[in-house]
């Protein structure tokens, strides 16, 4: 990392080959869909540049991935596109665990998925980054560039807004 | 059912999620962080200039379309008007050569012609000028895409193989690390001559003839 920021440009490229899979995760997630490559690229040449504002002491991933989120809003806000790109299922597997509500038969996740996506856009953000990238709560809000109490509350209200839809797949089973 | 039950499904969807492969970037990345791209844009071109370093001459339109479309010097970007907000030059610190060949991240060339340096001043590592009396020579990391012949241009900027004459004083402007636009001033006649040695672009400016300019590029 320190190599990096003193402009060694293959310690960088071993920083990009490093983190691109999770650039790319984020990237998609977050709804840019078919351009996340592009928009993961374009985030490394613009981290780049930045790396001079970038504190030594401070944590390389949510910095990194800030940027990522910001190149996929700039996406959106270039194309018009409001809307999220589908995101689907990986490929069909049947797990069924009756007694632990945490695993989900491959219907339920899709009905958990699409509920996901039709949360309001601050929302499905909070959630996408929290849960579906696995981020700490602090970590989240300097993805999003938000308070910690901000995403704290958006997290409560998107779990509250869930939880019936869930209710509702375990009461059919 | 309890938010816990609400997190351990949400984190057990994130498994099942299909997200396509990864692409390998970065070969792509490292190149576009090297090479300055054609633009037409100046946001585009501005994003490009951050690369490496940035200078931008005042010129009328006519010139500034002319001698952009045939030369790419990395980092040379003719403006019409000056950036938006400039703040004023890097504080400069004066260095032995020795100093200046360790902060600088390329080989420092001396023209065989300009003989010894009378001081030699670094700009927070994003270029070093070499002094010589009403003579000086700023050198940063760049690089150019070869063009030939010899055109002229309005204003009597001049294209000379792959060397730019400009035979009138004009600020420079120059961007750092952060993206903030910083000018100097000319100094003297302020003729100039740009040029590209290996991956590193030279401005020599001051009080030459363009016969004088070419030879210590040569030399």
């Amino acid at each position: 990392m320190a190599r990096a920021i003193a402009g060694d440009q293959a310690a960088y490229g071993e920083l990009v080959t490093r983190y691109t899979a999770l650039a790319h995760r984020t990237a998609y997630l977050l709804g840019a869909g078919a351009d996340a490559g592009d928009v993961v690229q374009e985030a490394f040449v613009k981290a780049y540049r930045k790396l001079g504002t970038f504190r030594p002491e401070a944590d390389f991933k949510p910095w990194l991935l800030k940027i990522v989120a910001n190149e996929t809003k700039n996406l959106h806000r270039g194309r018009r596109r409001r809307n999220l790109m589908e995101l689907k299922m990986a490929t069909i597997t049947e797990t069924v665990d009756h007694d632990d509500p945490g695993t989900l038969v491959d219907d339920s996740r899709a009905k958990l998925l699409k509920a996901v996506q039709s949360l309001n856009e601050h929302d499905r953000q909070v959630v996408t980054c929290r849960y579906l990238l696995d981020l700490s709560e602090a970590e989240t809000a300097q993805t999003l560039n938000l308070a910690k109490g901000t995403v704290k509350s958006r997290l409560s209200r998107a779990l509250a807004k869930l939880r019936p839809m869930l209710e509702e797949v375990a009461h059919e089973r | 059912m309890s938010d816990s039950d609400v997190e351990a499904a949400l984190r057990d969807l994130s498994q099942n999620i299909h997200v396509p492969e990864p692409p390998n970037v970065t070969a792509q990345v490292l190149a576009n962080i090297n090479t300055p791209r054609r633009r037409n844009r100046w946001l585009a071109a501005l994003v490009a200039a951050v690369t490496a370093f940035a200078i931008a001459f005042a010129v009328s339109p006519a010139v500034r379309a002319g001698v952009q479309h045939l030369l790419e010097f990395a980092g040379v970007e003719f403006r019409t008007e000056p950036p938006p907000t400039v703040a004023p030059p890097l504080p400069s610190q004066e260095v032995s050569l020795d100093e200046a060949r360790k902060q600088m991240p390329f080989e420092i060339y001396l023209p065989a012609e300009l003989g010894t340096p009378d001081r030699i001043t670094v700009h927070e590592g994003r270029f070093v000028t070499l002094h010589y009396g009403n003579i000086r020579l700023d050198q940063f990391d760049g690089t150019i895409s070869s063009t030939a012949g010899k055109l002229i241009y309005n204003e009597g900027v001049e294209q000379i193989g792959d060397k730019i004459w400009i035979p009138y004083p004009h600020v420079f402007f120059y961007i750092d690390r952060n993206g903030q636009w910083h000018d100097e001033e000319p100094r003297g006649t302020g003729k100039t001559l740009l040029w590209q040695r290996g991956q590193v672009t030279m401005r020599l400016e001051g009080d030459l003839t363009e016969e004088k300019a070419l030879e210590i590029s040569e030399s």
